[in-house]
């Protein structure tokens, strides 16, 4: 499931990277209109008695000084030297991105009438807004993001294929996890006759055979026939 | 209104260097663990605008992310800017410079004040429909040594895209205090 819905965001991220000027020139526009918070108007700067106040808003609205000089290092000659002044400018620079971003990602699911920005939200507000640059790091960083949350969280279900057989019941156990590997198809087969053999399926008989050779197309290689067994094992 | 530049908004030495940026730069970012600016802070820049209303939890971290890339990408750009000057050391010049040749930066212009002495962005002043201020940062970043600049810190503009209907006032806070005399805002 995880894999097909990856795979259709790629699509989209490869259909939106080819924005035309004209309509980058529009989603400006709306981007503009789009960012309007009041929150941001309201607060007046006094460097008079505000000092507590404005050190508080300073840290909800920007993002860490520190980080944003060591992020500058990472990228820069060890000889190079950045004025105070500029790194301010850049650390200003970041909120107003996110602020950028996530109102052209919002603009996107209010008319998709959904309530919660998503990252796929985020990459196609990136695409649009002409940083296509980014695309393809983030989407590998969201790749690895989700195999991680993936191995916490026990999401794979092996047993949930189903085939219906007459002459075979098949039934989910321990196994069914590691040939659940191998892919759906060849997993089930293996896991229903042989629970500790890696090799192909045979099953005795003529016309049970061919049905089963019709429906594991897919699965191909040596058919060695290992014991008989009986029509219905369990 | 379209802000772009149409002669020279990517030199030649930028994109060969943006590319090698890229494809190395990017290589040791994918530490998915590794997160640089905090992500409760990102969500609530993010929950600034009041339309946001739920955000998913992988958005802040791939925000976070992004935002990395977006530091390094304007930092690399300023640091080539210092180097055509034969200079070790980004200015804020360097910065607005970038911001102002970029095209992906134009979102940036409200809020970092123009640099006028470069030619191109005074072509582009008239369709932006900002009144031109006489001031150029540029002497100005020159003369005032860094220290001067350690000694007040400047918080300008509430650092939002603001409505064009409320530019002049942001432009007259920044100046207020930037501490450039003589610029005049409308």
């Amino acid at each position: 499931m995880e894999r097909g819905g990856f795979h259709g965001y790629r699509k989209l991220s490869v259909n939106n990277t080819t924005p035309s000027p004209p309509g980058l020139a529009a989603n400006f526009l709306m981007a503009e209109g789009s960012m309007r918070p009041p929150e941001f108007n309201q607060p007046n700067k006094t460097s008079n008695g505000g000092e507590e106040e404005c050190t508080v808003r300073e840290q909800d609205r920007f993002m860490p000084i520190a980080n944003v000089i060591r992020i500058m290092r990472r990228i820069l000659p060890a000889h190079a030297k950045i004025s105070d002044d500029s790194k301010e400018t850049i650390q200003e620079c970041v909120s107003e991105y996110i602020s950028f971003i996530t109102g052209e990602a919002n603009e996107r699911c209010q008319r998709e009438q959904r309530k919660t920005i998503t990252a796929e939200d985020v990459l196609w507000a990136m695409s649009k807004l002409g940083f296509d640059d980014y695309i393809e790091p983030l989407t590998l960083y969201l790749h690895r993001y989700r195999e991680l949350e993936g191995e916490r969280g026990v999401s794979c279900s092996a047993g949930s294929v189903s085939m219906t057989n007459g002459l075979v019941v098949k039934r989910p156990n321990g196994t069914m996890t590691e040939y659940g590997a191998y892919g759906p198809v060849p997993g089930i087969h293996m896991a229903q006759y042989h629970y500790r053999h890696q090799n192909g399926f045979v099953f005795s008989g003529n016309e049970p055979n061919s049905k089963m050779s019709g429906s594991s197309s897919g699965a191909s290689g040596a058919r060695v026939e290992v014991f008989p067994t009986q029509q219905h094992k369990y | 209104m379209e802000n772009n530049n149409n002669n020279h908004q990517q030199p030649p030495k930028d994109n060969e260097q943006l590319k090698s940026f890229w494809s190395k730069g990017m290589e040791g970012d994918l530490n998915v663990k590794n997160h640089e600016f905090p992500i409760s802070r990102i969500k609530r820049i993010m929950k600034f605008d009041p339309d946001v209303s739920m955000i998913a939890a992988e958005a802040p971290n791939l925000l976070s992310k992004a935002c990395e890339m977006f530091v390094m990408d304007l930092t690399m750009r300023s640091w080539l800017h210092a180097q055509e000057s034969n200079r070790l050391t980004i200015r804020k010049s360097d910065v607005d410079a970038v911001v102002s040749q970029t095209v992906i930066f134009d979102f940036l212009r409200d809020d970092v004040p123009k640099d006028e002495g470069e030619p191109v962005v005074a072509a582009a002043d008239p369709v932006d429909d900002v009144a031109d201020h006489v001031a150029v940062p540029d002497l100005n970043n020159e003369e005032l040594p860094p220290g001067t600049v350690i000694g007040t810190p400047v918080c300008y503009g509430l650092g939002i895209h603001a409505p064009h209907p409320q530019m002049p006032g942001a432009w007259t806070e920044e100046d207020a205090t930037g501490a450039n005399g003589g610029n005049g805002g409308n």
